[in-house]
């Protein structure tokens, strides 16, 4: 058993966009984790944990393939499954364009895995559209409200959850909804297992002393001159 | 014109105050790496601009717990009480074996070690900072815990200077001069580094905007306590002979400071901030000679500001051959600068622009940007206010929305980043280096691409390699695809695309240079932050280390409301 560790926002999202490139995404899409994951730890949602699973996933995948074809109202991926983390950043890039509920349709995603990480992005769009998204994934669950900017405390329903068969979102309605997850304040406890495997990841970003670094002296040069 | 849709800086500097039309350095011209790495302190370097606001806010500084055995161990709390919150320093003192005493970042022990704490920590709290402190990286720290810093002795001073005062004498000023320090630190660490605060947390409190404003003000307390820890190690060792160091010779002291390659990445991953920073100082250059006129005081102010750089300059000695013989030019360059602004007539128009194009045209990069320091000293009334707009507040998630099509950026990035596109990357020597993160020191070095091994792990700093790569694949794509269809099917130009999109960057966004080109100078990156700071005396040890000094001739917490708190950067000749 591992203890929480408390952990900055900065620290948070340095480890999870050093442990998505480690899993092998280009950096530009790592830095997308990174604030991700800390949007939603911010929150007090367990954003890495659900990077840690996504992860899993993409590293032994090909996650290119894990992006969501955006076309018509039912998006899917090549691989079957969507990524969150990769269907947040295509929603997002889409969000001053038409997507299928700017006019006050639906967009349905099909089979996305960890659709946590989307959150941080549908907060963004909800920004960008001005009115709060109904989230809901399968049927007969209540909607979660997302956004601008915040995520209704119902989305705790999203941590943990590693497979939403569909994920529908759709403009919300006047309709009462459970008030938004307010801003932890201070240090924020994170699973000493989840950091653990995480920093894994990142390791392999680093790179080994080798005999030539070693030689060239990549850091400092010359030996540290002592007076 | 490329149709790339601009969305508007959310943030701008705006300049209300000398008029529409000034006239700033072009960015072709100053974001040049030669150019940056030339760069000197001006009044809107961080630990001046600090100073200022402390001063000027009214904070006062004292001991709270004074903890230290005779043989110089053991802790010390001095507290910052300002007109909203206070804060402390807490310092640990420890006897560190002279063999484990290295400057590198890496080390695992030290003379002294540092927290500057969010309040007075009570006595649980001092009892986790001293398990914690002491171990620096090893150690975890809460929100409460601002900044982190460790220093050690120079051992050539530090001794000496305590014997001195134990033996009843003053050390001699020539000798405090060779070093200008007893201790330096190798590292300051803020924004969450092992779970400390975020800069968020402190960034909206009066005083504290500014970048670094933190930092600084943990290096000028450290300062303090080194003083201190010297004349009581000397009353401990010599009784009743000891003296205290003399007030003006304790401020020939700054505190030193090690600086690797961790500096480098920052700058280039911070391009916002980074080019805030440079247009703020270029504003400031603008305003000033954007005056019609200069009166007799000013100009003869300006004349004595010379003349004390002068003096500062005939004392900046380093051993490195290639700085030695830009320190013998820039000293030159200021009897040069001297003699033409003495030439100037009473009634010449614009003669701080005329003073500006001069330079530019006859002084050596070290002599122009100097230049530049000089021409902004004397106006403070004019420019001071830019030191508390130099902040770049990060937004949590950038926002949603690329607009944009593929042909756009692509014709963005033939008008405004042709450097990034001349050099041919195709060659060796092109990208001949990597930056990387070290597995052994999780500290950023520079590798050899061709002859090392981990060029697959790479940091995205060949900032200019990565534009042509992006422009390449942008010119086989179809020139109305947009740029969000173009990311899902190339998502590894997803950073540079960002970088090359954010509003937030301005006119000063990107460094004009090959950062991973065989003819890198990794220092040029190094200095030019240390300049912001406010560091003095830069001592390069190899292309990639070097030695400053903060805070050198600036008053201390102790006598901070008895002295101006900003006329010290450069001393009066007259002392």
């Amino acid at each position: 058993m591992v203890e929480p560790m408390l952990c900055s926002l900065n620290e948070i999202r340095a480890l999870a966009t050093g442990a998505a490139r480690g899993a092998g995404l280009p950096w530009g899409v790592a830095e997308e984790a990174g604030r991700a994951a800390r949007w939603l730890e911010a929150r007090g949602l367990a954003g890495l944990a659900a990077l840690e699973g996504a992860l899993e996933h993409l590293s032994a995948t090909d996650w290119r393939r894990c992006f969501p074809v955006p076309e018509g109202a039912v998006w899917r991926a090549e691989a079957g499954e969507i990524d969150g983390l990769l269907a947040g950043i295509a929603l997002a890039d889409r969000a001053d364009g038409p997507l299928p509920f700017s006019g006050g349709g639906a967009l349905v995603l099909t089979g996305v895995r960890r659709p946590l990480l989307a959150v941080p992005f549908l907060a963004g769009v909800a920004g960008v559209c001005g009115a709060r998204l109904a989230v809901s994934v399968g049927a007969g669950t209540p909607a979660i409200g997302i956004g601008p900017q915040s995520a209704g405390a119902s989305c705790r329903a999203l941590e943990g959850m590693a497979l939403a068969e569909t994920v529908r979102i759709a403009k919300a309605g006047d309709g009462a909804m459970p008030p938004d997850l307010p801003r932890l304040d201070g240090s924020i406890p994170v699973d000493g297992e989840v950091y653990a495997r995480l920093a894994r990841r990142a390791a392999r970003t680093h790179v080994p002393e080798s005999a030539e670094s070693r030689a060239r002296g990549a850091g400092a040069g010359d030996p540290i001159e002592i007076d | 014109m490329s149709g790339f849709p601009r969305r508007r800086r959310p943030d701008p500097v705006e300049d209300g105050r000398a008029g529409r039309g000034l006239r700033l350095r072009a960015p072709e011209t100053v974001m040049r790496l030669a150019r940056l790495g030339a760069f000197h302190q001006t009044r809107l370097s961080f630990l001046r601009a600090t100073l200022r606001r402390v001063a000027a806010d009214g904070y006062r500084f004292g001991y709270e717990r004074w903890e230290i055995g005779e043989g110089g161990v053991g802790a010390a709390v001095y507290a910052a009480r300002g007109p909203e919150r206070d804060y402390s320093l807490v310092c640990f003192a420890h006897n560190l074996d002279p063999a484990m005493r290295t400057d590198r970042v890496i080390a695992e022990a030290w003379d002294a070690t540092f927290v500057l704490y969010d309040g007075i920590p009570d006595d649980s709290e001092l009892d986790r900072l001293r398990v914690n402190a002491p171990k620096q990286e090893a150690g975890r720290y809460r929100h409460t815990d601002l900044i982190l810093s460790r220093a050690n002795r120079s051992a050539r001073l530090f001794d000496h200077v305590v014997d001195c005062l134990a033996a009843g004498r003053q050390p001699a000023a020539a000798r405090l001069d060779e070093t200008g320090y007893v201790m330096r630190t190798t590292a300051v660490y803020g924004n969450g580094k092992f779970g400390i605060a975020d800069r968020h947390r402190y960034a909206g409190r009066a005083g504290f905007g500014g970048p670094f404003r933190m930092e600084m003000l943990t290096v000028w307390m450290i300062r303090q306590f080194v003083a201190d820890l010297v004349d009581y190690m000397a009353r401990a060792g010599g009784g009743a002979r000891a003296v205290a160091l003399d007030r003006a010779l304790r401020r020939r002291l700054g505190i030193g400071n090690s600086t690797g390659l961790g500096l480098g990445p920052f700058i280039v991953n911070h391009p916002a901030l980074f080019a805030r920073w440079i247009e703020c100082r270029e504003l400031a250059l603008a305003r000033v000679c954007a005056l019609e006129k200069a009166s007799a005081e000013t100009r003869r102010e300006f004349r004595q500001w010379i003349a004390r750089a002068r003096a500062d300059v005939a004392a900046w000695a380093v051993a490195e051959p290639a700085q030695a013989g830009k320190i013998a030019r820039l000293a030159d360059d200021l009897g040069r600068l001297d003699t033409f602004a003495a030439g100037l007539s009473a009634d010449a128009a614009a003669p701080w622009a005329r003073i500006r194009d001069w330079a530019a045209e006859h002084l050596s990069l070290e002599g122009q940007e100097l230049a530049v320091s000089l021409l902004i000293e004397p106006h403070g009334g004019l420019v001071d206010d830019l030191a508390d707009r130099m902040a770049v507040e990060e937004a949590e998630m950038p926002p949603a929305g690329l607009s944009g099509r593929v042909g756009d950026l692509r014709g963005l990035i033939e008008e405004e980043h042709g450097w990034a596109l001349e050099p041919d990357y195709a060659r060796p020597d092109a990208q001949a280096r990597f930056w990387y993160v070290s597995a052994n020191k999780l500290e950023p070095r520079l590798g050899q691409r061709w002859e090392e091994p981990g060029a697959d792990r790479e940091l995205p700093l060949a900032t200019g390699r990565d534009i042509a790569a992006c422009h390449a694949d942008l010119g086989r794509a179809a020139p109305d695809e947009t740029l969000a269809d173009f990311l899902l099917r190339r998502p590894e130009h997803r950073h540079t695309v960002r970088r090359l999109s954010d509003p937030d960057l301005g006119p000063y966004g990107h460094i004009r240079d090959n950062l991973v080109g065989a003819g890198l100078l990794p220092l040029d990156l190094l200095r030019c932050k240390l300049a912001f700071f406010g560091a003095t005396h830069f001592d390069p040890k190899s292309d990639r280390w070097l030695r400053i000094n903060m805070f050198r001739h600036a008053p201390y917490p102790d006598e901070l409301h008895a002295m101006p708190p900003d006329d010290w950067i450069y001393p009066r000749p007259d002392g």
